[in-house]
């Protein structure tokens, strides 16, 4: 059989180019044009390229230092599974409307991904995207009683106003527009 | 070495006993002594106590609960599964949030290593945030900074209303209990 270790190799390359070096071309090189994605949090799948750069845009606008490994990669036919976390990620960008915190968070992770023909057919993104928020102090931690989760809500409102209010004096102060939202930011930041 | 085949096999039982929520076979025939379970709930990687408390909170919080498998790959020792839950409503305290009656859809892939007739690790990786967006106490994907602020307070409100709810329910039931 061809083609197992050879997209096993294909799969880490894209993760990362696309995760390490918020490289999108990776996506152009090595998805199939109308490749099935399925990403974290949609119940619906998604067709194409886009939904998988606006993945990227999105993590490496919030964590622009980004470092993830690849503790764990495997195959079967034209599948293959991957176990990576992150190394290093830095909250210094907008991330899903929290302005930045400076905080450091950690994600992990397994996707599978279906090869054929030396492309990527059809992508199932499979992480802990709850992970990141807890670490930003933005969703309650493991383990609170139902009344510390909701004193932990109401300090994390009052935390997000007062980042909102001080990430759009900064912004006003360097002459930009306040409130951008994720997708404008991520396509700010969208260097290549 | 137990085959790809065998391995499987296991992988597949795995499953029947989270669906079951029955976790004999997990605690006295499959499990090593030195069984490792790694999940972003735990802090520190867990064992056999862990998984059985998984299974146990599972069904606590969603006594439906069932899970679909939907695909399943292996090489040498490792299997992973991948699934998605048909049947998951939340009424029960999970996870400290206070049952909301929702219908939630979770999809995962868990990764399980063997070592011949014993299970040895266990990755766990849920679409957790998913499932509490849906259970509608974490603002949904890309949400502004303003709309996340609202969504918070007009939780908080929520979280209260469903723990008081909650609380009176179960002392009504304790006192029901009581001869």
């Amino acid at each position: 059989v061809t083609g197992t270790e050879e997209n096993k190799q294909v799969v880490r390359r894209y993760l990362e180019r696309t995760l390490n070096d918020g490289d999108l071309s990776a996506i152009e090189d090595v998805v199939a044009e109308d490749a099935v994605v399925h990403l974290p949090t949609a119940l619906e799948a998604e067709r194409g390229r886009e939904p998988l750069k606006r993945f990227v845009r999105e993590l490496r606008t919030g964590f622009p230092d980004l470092r993830i490994a690849v503790e764990l990669i495997f195959g079967e036919r034209d599948r293959v599974v991957v176990r990576w976390v992150s190394t290093q990620m830095t909250h210094s960008g907008p991330y899903q409307g929290i302005p930045p915190t400076g905080r450091s968070a950690r994600i992990t992770a397994i996707d599978i991904f279906r090869v054929a023909d030396g492309k990527v057919q059809e992508i199932w993104f499979n992480l802990d995207g709850l992970g990141p928020l807890q670490h930003l102090g933005l969703v309650p931690p493991e383990g609170l009683s139902t009344p510390g989760r909701i004193r932990f809500m109401l300090s994390s409102a009052a935390r997000l106003a007062a980042l909102g209010t001080r990430d759009s004096l900064g912004r006003r102060r360097r002459g930009r527009t306040p409130e951008g939202g994720t997708a404008e930011a991520a396509r700010d930041s969208d260097g290549g | 070495m137990g085959t790809v085949e065998e391995n499987k096999t296991y992988a597949l039982r795995i499953f029947e006993c989270f669906n079951s929520g029955d976790t004999s076979y997990l605690e006295n025939e499959l499990l090593a002594p030195d069984f490792t379970l790694y999940s972003p709930t735990l802090l520190e990687p867990g064992g056999t106590r862990e998984v059985v408390d998984f299974v146990h909170s599972l069904h606590h919080g969603f006594p439906d609960f069932q899970v679909e498998i939907e695909d399943v790959i292996a090489e040498d020792d490792k299997v992973a599964v991948r699934f998605r839950s048909t049947s998951q409503t939340h009424l029960g305290p999970y996870r400290a949030v206070p049952p909301t009656g929702r219908n939630v859809t979770m999809r995962g892939v868990h990764l399980f290593r063997f070592r011949g007739e014993n299970l040895v690790d266990t990755w766990m990786e849920i679409d957790a945030l998913g499932g509490v967006q849906q259970m509608g106490v974490v603002a949904p994907t890309g949400i502004g900074t303003l709309a996340r602020i609202r969504f918070t307070l007009a939780s908080l409100v929520r979280m209260a209303a469903l723990e008081a709810r909650h609380s009176i329910r179960e002392g009504r039931a304790a006192k029901a209990k009581q001869p």
